[in-house]
């Protein structure tokens, strides 16, 4: 295991360095430049190559690379070309409420979605399998710029239960959760009811209900078992979207996360920012896949991962 | 176990919820603005604000006020402002030694008064001398050189220093008298110090973290509101300067809280949560008008929108012709854009020059709508049925790229054959029209364009058809070279008589009018909603608001 762990670990350096490398060339070749944007609509040629200059810009594009990759391995960032603080200060003032809201929405969806799944297949064709399965499909087909609003207009507006905007109060957490969470939801019930379901074919089933109703318990956690790799997978995939993905939610609730900072970046040509940001996601994504593999093998030890 | 009536009753219930869903969706327009009649309850947990109502009745100062809008706070150094939206945010704590009124008009503010010396270089600045810094510091010559001095070193963070790159000196003459020394007859110069990038800091506040000299996170300065705090994305608290030299502010407290969505922006307004909203949705602008308990106030932006028309186009060379271009500015129909399409947010432009800004003048006159003459115009140039290319930006201004889409359609009612280019994002637009000459598309026949002055001063808007400001130098997208009105805007920007210098700026209005190398459209403007138990929002027509003395109706 340690070996295979070695392995996976020392492969991540050149997908990281192509990350990084890609994402600096990306920004290059779209068009913009992130002087003139910088200095606004009406400002003066001068004004345009002095920023070039301050931005680090007028220098040859090799430069420039070998100035980036540097300062990552030095844990330098760089700088925003728009805010002028340190890259590093704008992803870390970002970085816990990204990480709060995924978090957040992965175990309301966690909980909620397996929930659902496992009574729908419990009640297969019954009654709550059709409205288990129904909020499913809206779940994972509402777009959550359309959830996130429609919330809005129900619980703030309406009933003015919940805020809309910002992030003060727990109050401030309901809703953004409850939209990112609501495909998420869809996504986990689906799942669990599909391996709740399997579980129920299996035929020592047969053997354990003729015991009696505590025998449910015994089901319900083989069903669980059953259930926990395809979910564990989809924590894992969906870690990294909520990441960097939830810039619609973030930008209906007014959420200060990392999706908003990506984008407005992107707008901006910002390049440190995106450039850093790109960086950051790829090491994530690896370290989330690699330990997301490393639980597979714990939770079902018929893994194996040493040939 | 459970019959099959028992699933068809919850089929049914699945639909009716989906079309519950839709009718909800459909009727929010509605429905939102009706909410905000009824009693709405406040979310608990939230910071109090007394949304305008429930304050004080024997005089107390009241609480907070919170204001929602959609620009982040890029930067908080009055030397590195860009953006009007962040510009007035960093005013309500800094202030300049003039500033511009609600018609656009300069009027002193640290300074009382002021004057060229007989070469027009020299400018002598009265200051007042009743004025503290929020760190305790006196206001005084010394503050006001530095902070120029700090504006024009090349290593501060500057984004627009060249406003200012004609000053050469600052000097101090004594506690309350300023000079400021340029390169070469500058009249616009009290006009431009009213920007907050000529705000005065207090000089001591450099060294206080998190400040540098080259970079400030905090600015002091001597406004009405002194800074609380910042967050990045989330909102900047300002409290009320108690020592404040002018009319008190009301609200102890404002906090503009970054809201990206315009629809949760509304919201907040019904909600209570925000007391003013900036730029709610356009498609909310009738609801909102109809609604009484809901007070609009427009904004204007700081210029015009136009179509700069290449004059030298040899993509398409009958536009070399004044008459050709002559009979476009009379197919346009900026009034039917501005009622259809902005619901109401534009005021038709007369000319290059919007009335907000000095030297504007009406007798340049201007192109009336007329079709059939627009058609007969290009019938006698021998341009009937032409072809044009028209590069139209998507984004930056409101419903840019449909009004885009509504001109081409005039046009072709002229018997023009337009082509739309595919929109891109507005960074791409702009490098895309703004690249020099050798790299930039031959084919852009027609481009639209905001363009306008922050500091409302006419030369500025007309220079962009100087032969100095040919790209990649500056914005002429018309390519637009004529010696004569070089002439005039170069003499207009030596000249510090303001009589005189309105008059030559009145001739370069007629000059581009005679030329029409531009159609200039309309002036857009963007209505700030707040309930209408507030008042006293200031709002300044290069794009600002101020809420510092806003109080009870």
């Amino acid at each position: 295991m340690l070996a295979y762990v070695g392995r996976r670990l020392i492969l991540a350096v050149p997908t990281v360095i192509g990350a990084a490398t890609i994402s600096f060339l990306l920004m290059r070749v779209i068009p913009g430049d992130p002087a003139q944007v910088l200095a606004g609509p009406d400002a003066q040629r001068a004004d345009i190559d002095r920023l070039r200059q301050q931005l680090g810009l007028d220098e040859s594009i090799i430069e420039q690379y070998f100035q980036f990759m540097g300062g990552l391995f030095t844990g330098d960032l760089g700088i925003s070309a728009r805010t002028r603080d340190s890259v590093l200060s704008e992803i870390l003032a970002r970085l816990p409420y990204t990480l709060e809201l995924a978090a957040l929405s992965l175990s309301v969806a966690v909980l909620v979605g397996t929930t659902l799944g496992v009574t729908a297949a419990i009640n297969r064709n019954g009654k709550m399998d059709t409205f288990a399965s129904t909020l499913s499909v809206f779940g994972v087909s509402m777009p959550t710029y359309w959830s996130g609003l429609l919330f809005i207009i129900f619980f703030s507006v309406h009933l003015g239960w919940f805020p809309v905007g910002g992030a003060e109060t727990w109050q401030h957490r309901i809703l953004p959760t409850a939209t990112l969470s609501f495909f998420l939801v869809g996504y986990i019930a689906r799942q669990a009811r599909s391996a709740m379901v399997e579980t129920l074919e299996m035929d020592f089933i047969r053997s354990v209900r003729a015991k009696g109703v505590s025998s449910w318990r015994v089901i319900i956690g083989h069903g669980l078992r059953n259930a926990s790799l395809p979910i564990i997978t989809i924590i894992g995939l969906q870690f990294g979207t909520l990441v960097g993905g939830a810039v619609l939610t973030e930008t209906i609730f007014a959420w200060p996360g990392l999706g908003r900072l990506i984008v407005q970046s992107i707008s901006t040509r910002d390049f440190p920012v995106v450039q850093a940001s790109i960086f950051l996601f790829a090491v994530a994504l690896i370290v989330i896949n690699l330990v997301t593999d490393i639980i597979y093998a714990y939770v079902d030890p018929r893994i194996r991962y040493d040939r | 176990m459970n019959g099959v009536m028992g699933a068809r009753a919850f089929r049914a219930m699945a639909i009716a919820m989906v079309l519950a869903m839709a009718a909800a969706g459909c009727a929010s327009g509605q429905s939102a603005s009706e909410s905000s009649e009824s009693e709405v309850a406040s979310p608990a947990g939230l910071d109090g604000s007394p949304s305008g109502d429930g304050s004080d009745a024997g005089g107390a100062a009241p609480g907070t006020l919170t204001i929602a809008i959609d620009a982040p706070m890029d930067t908080l150094d009055p030397a590195a402002q860009n953006s009007t939206g962040v510009m007035m945010r960093v005013m309500t704590m800094v202030e300049s030694l003039t500033w511009l009124d609600e018609e656009g008009q300069l009027q002193p503010l640290l300074a009382t008064e002021w004057e060229a010396s007989e070469d027009g270089l020299t400018w002598t600045f009265t200051l007042r001398d009743d004025v503290t810094f929020h760190d305790g510091e006196t206001f005084n010559a010394e503050a006001v050189k530095f902070s120029l001095d700090r504006l024009l070193d090349p290593d501060t963070e500057a984004a627009q220093a060249g406003t200012f790159s004609q000053i050469s000196e600052v000097r101090v003459v004594d506690d309350t008298h300023v000079e400021i020394v340029t390169d070469s007859p500058y009249p616009v110069l009290p006009r431009v110090l009213s920007q907050p990038m000529a705000g005065i800091i207090s000089p001591a506040s450099v060294e206080v973290a998190p400040n540098t000299l080259a970079h400030i996170e905090e600015p002091v300065g001597t406004g009405p509101y002194m800074f609380e705090s910042h967050s990045a994305d989330e909102a900047l608290v300002v409290k009320a300067n108690r020592n404040y030299w002018g009319d008190a502010p009301t609200y102890e407290t404002q906090r503009w809280e970054i809201i990206p969505d315009a629809s949760s922006r509304q919201a907040m307004l019904q909600t209570g949560e925000a007391d003013i909203v900036w730029n709610p949705p356009a498609a909310s602008l009738p609801s909102l008008t109809e609604d009484e308990s809901v007070r609009l106030e427009p904004v204007e932006y700081p210029g015009t929108l136009l179509i700069n028309i290449n004059t030298q186009s040899d993509h398409q060379p009958l536009l070399q012709d004044p008459e050709v271009r002559k009979a476009l500015s009379h197919a346009v129909n900026p009034d039917v854009l501005i009622d259809q399409l902005l619901s109401g947010a534009g005021i038709p432009a007369h000319g290059p020059v919007p009335s907000s800004m000095f030297g504007d003048c009406d007798e340049a006159g201007h192109y009336e709508y007329d079709r059939d003459l627009a058609r007969q115009m290009l019938a006698d140039a021998g341009a009937d049925g032409m072809e044009v290319t028209f590069y139209v930006p998507q984004g930056r201004y409101l419903n840019d790229f449909t009004v885009g889409e509504a001109i081409a359609g005039q046009l072709r009612e002229v018997g023009l054959d337009v082509t739309i280019k595919p929109p891109t994002d507005f960074a791409t637009f702009l490098g895309t029209v703004w690249s020099p000459l050798g790299e930039r598309p031959d084919d852009i026949d027609l481009m639209m364009i905001g363009s306008g002055a922050v500091h409302l001063d006419a030369s500025k808007a007309m220079y962009n058809f100087h032969s100095e400001s040919l790209p990649p130098n500056g914005y002429n997208g018309a390519l637009y070279e004529n010696p004569q009105l070089d002439e005039v805007l170069n003499e207009a920007d030596r000249t510090v008589n303001t009589e005189e210098r309105a008059e030559l700026l009145c001739e370069g209005q007629r000059i581009l009018i005679e030329d029409a190398p531009a159609i200039w459209m309309y002036t857009p403007t963007f209505p700030t909603a707040m309930s209408s138990e507030l008042d006293g929002l200031v709002s300044i027509p290069n794009g600002m608001i101020f809420a510092n003395w806003v109080d009870q109706a």
